[in-house]
């Protein structure tokens, strides 16, 4: 799977959907629910389900990255599998906090 | 308090209050706040540009008036004098600040309002508010601060902090600016709405958090990164808040950005921030004066009025009353 900037995929497997902010270094295979992604043209199986070692869920507004690759992606729709790269499952980026300016 | 009374007395701070008709014109100092008093006739047609505040007895006059009836109308003139002796330099740098805000783009707006927030942080008129309400415990329990539904055509996102009446703190500021950047940056462009969960959109800034900023430089570039009213300026013609219940400082300033804003009834407006020594400071000085005009943003500010959701149709703050 070609994951350049900007491109959009969604789960194959649950109601997530995602577009890469960063490519990975090297060829890639991004997975939701424990199976790869698919182009976000593209119809998915109704049926299908996350498998049970990729459910933690995928939350909208936030980027996954992959330390290994160097892959980002947000999500732009939440879903009820996780994401994971080659196999390796990513975590979210949780946003820097500041302190108060009051 | 001597040094507030010399400056007064040389024109650099204080209320010049001019009867129009009086032949009376007011005064010329920066730090002055000009206030123009219309008792009866018709409405006064030369030149008001110079005026921060416009009061008048006809309880219908139009904008940039704020129109009180007779009745009310010494009631809100001591009500203003009472505050600039209260709040000396919060009062004038109110009037100043919004004085310049709508002759500046948005984010320079923000940015000037920005650093007179942070002069003010370090007055007397905010260490005297402070000493005077001290900090009860502080809830900084890292549970989320928003949520965001971005499963239909449109993306809401709701603050959902309803046991502390959605006040903003640092946490809620961070989780809403990361929340609306992804909605600018969404592939898709789809329609933003901004709500509240709870009893009302939001009662404001976490009171328990005033005071802690240490360093007022630092606080400035601070509020400058993280600015939940650029982003909903950003957003454009894209995005609808949905107020309802209390709407104080930050809970009606931000949302005042947006495009369209729409209340239920029972919504109700108020800046409170200029009676705790400081100005509002969550945009409000861009997007209120945007809005309902400077004069009646310096007087809704000046003075903490609450309006009411008729008034604030009628001004324009709220664009439509949901059914």
């Amino acid at each position: 799977m070609d994951l350049k900037p900007g491109s959009r995929w969604r789960s194959a497997v649950c109601d997530g959907e995602f577009v890469v902010v960063r490519p990975p270094k090297s060829p890639a295979s991004l997975e939701c629910g424990g199976q790869p992604v698919i182009a976000h043209a593209e119809m998915r199986d109704p049926a299908a389900a996350p498998s049970p070692d990729h459910a933690g869920g995928s939350q909208a507004g936030k980027r996954y990255t992959d330390a290994e690759t160097g892959l980002e992606a947000l999500c732009s729709k939440a879903g009820a599998g996780s994401l994971s790269v080659d196999g390796r499952a990513i975590g979210a980026v949780e946003a820097k906090k500041l302190p108060s300016s009051d | 308090m001597a040094l507030i009374a010399d400056l007064v007395a040389l024109g650099g701070a204080g209320l010049s209050i001019v009867e129009f008709g009086s032949g009376g014109r007011p005064a010329e100092g920066a730090g002055v706040v000009r206030v123009g008093v219309h008792r009866r006739g018709p409405l006064p047609d030369g030149p008001l540009d110079v005026y921060d505040v416009l009061l008048s007895a006809d309880p219908s006059a139009p904008r940039p008036w704020v129109g009180l009836g007779p009745a009310g109308l010494d009631a809100a003139i001591v009500d203003l004098e009472s505050r600039a002796e209260a709040q000396p330099a919060a009062v004038a740098v109110a009037a100043q600040v919004m004085r310049m805000t709508q002759r500046l783009p948005f984010e320079d707006a923000l940015a000037l309002e920005s650093l007179a927030y942070s002069a003010l942080l370090a007055s007397g008129g905010f260490r005297r508010w402070r000493e005077a309400n001290p900090v009860r415990d502080r809830d900084d329990t890292p549970v989320a601060r928003v949520r965001i539904d971005a499963g239909g055509p449109e993306l809401w996102i709701r603050l959902a902090r309803p046991t502390r009446r959605n006040a903003f703190d640092a946490r809620m500021r961070d989780e809403l600016c990361e929340t609306l950047a992804f909605a600018v940056g969404h592939p898709d462009a789809p329609p933003v709405n901004l709500a509240g969960e709870g009893p009302c959109f939001s009662a404001g800034g976490d009171l328990d958090e005033f005071g802690q900023a240490a360093d007022g430089g630092e606080a400035h570039l601070v509020r400058t990164l993280r600015s939940p009213a650029l982003l909903v300026h950003e957003l454009g013609e894209r995005i609808t808040a949905h107020l309802h219940g209390a709407c104080i400082g930050a809970g009606i300033e931000v949302p005042a950005a947006a495009a369209r804003v729409v209340a239920r009834p029972g919504a109700h407006f108020r800046l409170p921030e200029v009676g705790m020594g400081l100005i509002p400071g969550a945009g409000g000085t861009a997007s209120i004066p945007r809005r309902i005009g400077r004069r009646r943003a310096t007087w809704l500010a000046i003075t903490g009025a609450e309006l009411d959701l008729a008034k604030a149709l009628a001004w324009g703050l709220v664009d439509e009353v949901a059914t």
